[in-house]
C-alpha cells in the first residue's frame, strides 16, 4: 500500500480578481475561492496513481476554517482523508514558513508517507518555491515540473517530467516530493456515491501546537521574506534606426552599440 | 411599394444592397426560403427604427425585424421588402434601483451570453461608486438573468419577442416574468416607453401614450390562452399589462429598442448527470423529484434512449463525452438536473445527496451511474451534454438531405398540464412507431414539455412525419396544451396556430395587428397571414 499526501491550497477565483492599481495588490474582497487548479491535478495525479496500484490519499492543506471546502472537493475527487491545518498562528506565513507547517504535518500525521504530490504553484502568488522548500524541511528528493506518474513498484516510481527542451522518463526511489506541472487531466464529474463519501467523511484539524511547530519558523515571525513593493512594470521596446555614409562610420556605430 | 421615396426617407442610416450580403440577412436557423429583399438597413438608435418605420408607411415598404438570427421558426426570414437588422441598436447595459430592486436596462441586440458574462462578475465590467453600482458588486457570485434559453447567442431584443424559455424556466417562468419595462416603436413610428404597472388594459382594449401625445388604441383578442407555459399567439387577457403585449408578439406589433430586465442573485447548486436504465425509469423519477425538492429544483431535463443512442454512435471521437465512461456507455435514457444549495459543504447538501441515493436505490438505478458536478467546468460539461442532443439531430438531418434535399427535421415543441403528460407521450410514441418514423426525443420533462424530433429518411416518411406532427398538435390542444410551448410561430407554424385558436382567434389576432399596422408592413406572414 502506497501512502499518499497532496499538498492543496485554497486560492481566490484569479479569473474573477482585479489588482488595486495604488497598492498593486490583488482585490481578494467579494472573490470566491476555489481550489487551486495545479492541486486539483496534484490530486488527480494521485487518483490515477491509486487506479492503477493500491494507495491511501491524503489531501493536507493550512488555510482558514473555509478551507475545509477543498478538502472535500480533493476527497470528491479521490482523495480518502483530508487535514486541515488552521491556526491563528499560521497568518502571515511566507513560502519557507508555508513549507516548514507542512513538513512538520506530515512528519507527525504521517511520517512514513511515500509520495508528497503538490501542484507545481499557487495562481495567487506564483512562487512555486512551496515544494521544493517543503522537500528540504522532510529531507526528501524533489522532481519539479511532472506531467504523469506512470506506474509503481518496489518502493520506486517511475514518471515522466519536464525540462527545458525535452521530457524525461525517471524512476525514482520512494520516499519524494513531487509538482505536478499543467494538463494533467481534464476535471471530472463525480459520481453521488463518491461525492456522498466525501461529505461524510470527518476533516481532520490540526493547530500549531499539534504538529509540534517552533514558533519563531511560522507566521509572520517566521518569514524572512518581506515585501516592500509591488509595482505594475510595464516593459516597452521601440527600435532605433542607425545610418552611415561609410565604414569609419559604421564602426563608430557598431563600437557605440558594443 | 416606392423604393425610392422609401431610400429617400432612409438617408443616412447604415445600409447595403449587396446581394451577398443581403442573403446572409435573408435567413435564420429554419433554412425557410426567404422572398426578394431591396436592401439591408442598420439602424442605431430608437430614432432611427422610428425614421425606418415612418418611411416604411409612407412608401408602403415592408420591414423584416431581425438580430442573433438564432430563431428557428422562419420569424426573421423576410418574405418581401427590406431587412432591418437591429445588430447596431446597441448601449452599455445600465445598473437601475427601484427601491431596493436592482434592475437592467440594456439594448435588444445584446446576446444572452454577453448579459450572462457581465452579471457574473460584474466588477470586472463596471467602474464606479454608484448606488446601483454598489448593489452589483456587492453579491459576491454575481448575479443572473434567471431565463436560460439552450441558444445563449440570441439577442436579448429576440428571446423577449418570442418570450423564450429554457431549461430553467421550471423554476423562473419564461422570459415575461423578468421583464419590468420596455421601450418599442410602432410601427407609425411613434416611441413608446412601458413601465410594467403604469399601463394596464379595460374591456379588452388598450390605450398607449405615445412620444408625440398622440395615444393607440388597441383592441385585443378574446381567447383563452392554454394554461401551460405557451409562446403561440399574441398575449391576451382582460386587465392585462401593456407591457406583455410586446413580449411573444414575434415583432408583428411593434419593435423593440430597450429592455429593463430583473436579475437576482446567482445561486449555489450543483449540477447531476443521470443516466438511467430506460426511458421508462427516467419518466417515473421525474414526478417523485419534482415532489421531493420542490423550488429547489433549478431545473429538470430529459433525454430518452434514441436520443442516447444517437450520441453514442455519433461521439466515438468526442473526448468530453467518452470521459463520461462507464455510465454514460451502458446508459438507456438521460435526466439532467440541477438542486440548488446554500453551500457545498454542508448538512443540507448530503442530506439532498444522500435522498437521491436512497431513490436511485430504489428505483434499480445505479446510484454511480449519477455524476455530480458543481465546478464551473463540470457544469459546462454537463450544460455541453444537454446541447449535444438537438446538435446532433441537426447533423443527422443534413446527411438525410443529401439523398433527398428536400428533407428536413419534424420537430414538435407541445406542451400539456402535468397531468396529461403521460397520455399525450405515450399517444405520440405509439404514433410514430406505428408510422414507422424514426425520432428521438428530448426536452423540459419537469414542464411537460419534450420535443419529438422526427427524422424522415425519404419524401413519403417526411409526409407522414408531417400528419403525424398535426395528429399530435390536435391531441396537445384537445388536452389543454399549446402547439409551441417556447420555440414560437415563425412562418414555419403558422398553418398550426388555428389549431389552438380556431378560425376566429386568428381574425382576432389580425383585428389587434392592423389597429396598429393596417398594410401589414412590419414583419408581414410571422404568426399569421394577412388575410
Amino acid at each position: 500500500m502506497i501512502e499518499i499526501i497532496t499538498t492543496i491550497k485554497q486560492v481566490p477565483d484569479t479569473s474573477k480578481i482585479r489588482v488595486d492599481k495604488e497598492s498593486g495588490t490583488l482585490i481578494r474582497k467579494g472573490v470566491p475561492a476555489v481550489l487551486n487548479p495545479y492541486c486539483e491535478w496534484a490530486v488527480e495525479a494521485a487518483v490515477s496513481l491509486k487506479e492503477q496500484t493500491p494507495s491511501t490519499i491524503t489531501a493536507l492543506t493550512m488555510g482558514p476554517p473555509s478551507a475545509e471546502d477543498i478538502l472535500i472537493r480533493a476527497m470528491a475527487l479521490g482523495a480518502d482523508n483530508g487535514i486541515l491545518l488552521t491556526d491563528r498562528k499560521f497568518a502571515g506565513s511566507d513560502c519557507r514558513a508555508t513549507a516548514y507547517i507542512l513538513a512538520q504535518a506530515i512528519k507527525f500525521s504521517a511520517p512514513n508517507a511515500d509520495i508528497i504530490i503538490t501542484g507545481e504553484e499557487a495562481i495567487d502568488g506564483d512562487t512555486a518555491q512551496v515544494p521544493a522548500e517543503l522537500s528540504v524541511f522532510l529531507d526528501m528528493p524533489f522532481i519539479p515540473y511532472v506531467i504523469t506518474l506512470e506506474s509503481a513498484d518496489d518502493g520506486a516510481v517511475t514518471l515522466i517530467h519536464e525540462r527545458e527542451n525535452r521530457r524525461e522518463r525517471i524512476r525514482v526511489k520512494t520516499p519524494f516530493v513531487c509538482s505536478i506541472t499543467t494538463g494533467f487531466r481534464t476535471r471530472r464529474l463525480l459520481p453521488l456515491t463518491e461525492t456522498i463519501r466525501a461529505l461524510s467523511t470527518p476533516i481532520t484539524r490540526l493547530s500549531a501546537t499539534e504538529i509540534a511547530c517552533d514558533e519563531k519558523m511560522i507566521g509572520l515571525k517566521g518569514s524572512p521574506t518581506r515585501v516592500i513593493k509591488i509595482e505594475n512594470v510595464v516593459t516597452t521596446r521601440g527600435g532605433k534606426t542607425f545610418h552611415w555614409e561609410n565604414r569609419n562610420e559604421r564602426k563608430a556605430v557598431i563600437e557605440s552599440l558594443v | 411599394m416606392n423604393r425610392e421615396l422609401f431610400k429617400q426617407k432612409c438617408v443616412g442610416i447604415p445600409s447595403t444592397e449587396q446581394s451577398e450580403t443581403i442573403a446572409l440577412y435573408a435567413k435564420d436557423e429554419s433554412r425557410y426560403p426567404a422572398g426578394d429583399v431591396e436592401m439591408v438597413l442598420f439602424p442605431q438608435t430608437a430614432e432611427d427604427v422610428s425614421t425606418i418605420m415612418k418611411a416604411s408607411l409612407l412608401a408602403e415598404m415592408p420591414i423584416t425585424t431581425g438580430a442573433a438570427r438564432t430563431g428557428i421558426s422562419g420569424a426573421s426570414v423576410p418574405q418581401s421588402g427590406t431587412i432591418m437588422s437591429l445588430e447596431k441598436v446597441t448601449f452599455p447595459p445600465a445598473a437601475h434601483l427601484d427601491g431596493d430592486t436592482l434592475y437592467i436596462t440594456a439594448s435588444p441586440s445584446i446576446s444572452l451570453a454577453e448579459i450572462d458574462r457581465i452579471l457574473a462578475t460584474p466588477s470586472l465590467c463596471h467602474d464606479g461608486e454608484s448606488e446601483p453600482l454598489k448593489k452589483l458588486h456587492a453579491q459576491k457570485n454575481g448575479w443572473i438573468y434567471p431565463v436560460d434559453p439552450t441558444e445563449m447567442s440570441a439577442s436579448l431584443g429576440g428571446s423577449v419577442a418570442t418570450n423564450a424559455s429554457g431549461a430553467r424556466s421550471l423554476k423562473y417562468g419564461a422570459t415575461r416574468e423578468w421583464i419590468r419595462g420596455l421601450t418599442v416603436v410602432l410601427p407609425n413610428g411613434e416611441i413608446v416607453t412601458l413601465k410594467r404597472g403604469e399601463c394596464k388594459a379595460k374591456n379588452l382594449t388598450l390605450t398607449l401614450n405615445t412620444k408625440s401625445g398622440k395615444p393607440a388604441t388597441i383592441p385585443l383578442p378574446a381567447y383563452t390562452m392554454p394554461q401551460t407555459k405557451n409562446a403561440a399567439g399574441i398575449y391576451a387577457k382582460p386587465d392585462m399589462d401593456a407591457v406583455d403585449l410586446f413580449i411573444g408578439s414575434e415583432g408583428i406589433l411593434a419593435t423593440i429598442v430597450s429592455l429593463d430586465i430583473n436579475i437576482i442573485p446567482r445561486i449555489t447548486s450543483f449540477s447531476a448527470l443521470l443516466f438511467t436504465l430506460d426511458d421508462e425509469t427516467a419518466i417515473s423519477l421525474v414526478p417523485i423529484m419534482k415532489k421531493m425538492f420542490e423550488t429547489r429544483l433549478e431545473f429538470l431535463e430529459f433525454a430518452d434512449e434514441n436520443a442516447v443512442d444517437l450520441i453514442r454512435r455519433t461521439s466515438e471521437n468526442d473526448t468530453k463525452v467518452q470521459q463520461l465512461g462507464t455510465p454514460f456507455k451502458d446508459a438507456g435514457a438521460l435526466l439532467f438536473f440541477d438542486i440548488k444549495i446554500d453551500e457545498m459543504q454542508s448538512k443540507e447538501t448530503a442530506e439532498t445527496l444522500n435522498k437521491i441515493n436512497i431513490l436511485l436505490n430504489n428505483s434499480d438505478t445505479n446510484p454511480s451511474h449519477c455524476l455530480i458536478g458543481w465546478s464551473d467546468e463540470n457544469r459546462e460539461l454537463i450544460r455541453y451534454m444537454r446541447h449535444l442532443v438537438p446538435e446532433r439531430v441537426n447533423e443527422a438531418v443534413a446527411i438525410n438531405k443529401r439523398s433527398y434535399p428536400e428533407l428536413h427535421k419534424v420537430g414538435t415543441d407541445f406542451a400539456v398540464p402535468d397531468s396529461d403528460f403521460g397520455e399525450l407521450y405515450n399517444y405520440s410514441r405509439a404514433l410514430l412507431i406505428e408510422s414507422d418514423i424514426p425520432f428521438v426525443v428530448f426536452g423540459h420533462i419537469g414542464q411537460s414539455h419534450l420535443h419529438f424530433n422526427m427524422l424522415p429518411q425519404t419524401p413519403e416518411q417526411m409526409k407522414i412525419a408531417k400528419e403525424c406532427y398535426y395528429r399530435m398538435a390536435q391531441k396537445s390542444v384537445s388536452l389543454g396544451g399549446t402547439i409551441s410551448a417556447e420555440h414560437g410561430v415563425g412562418k414555419i407554424k403558422r398553418d398550426y396556430l388555428e389549431i389552438l385558436y380556431k378560425k376566429e382567434g386568428v381574425e382576432m389576432m389580425r383585428k389587434t395587428k392592423k389597429s396598429l399596422d393596417p398594410h401589414f408592413l412590419l414583419n408581414r406572414g410571422t404568426m399569421f397571414r394577412e388575410k
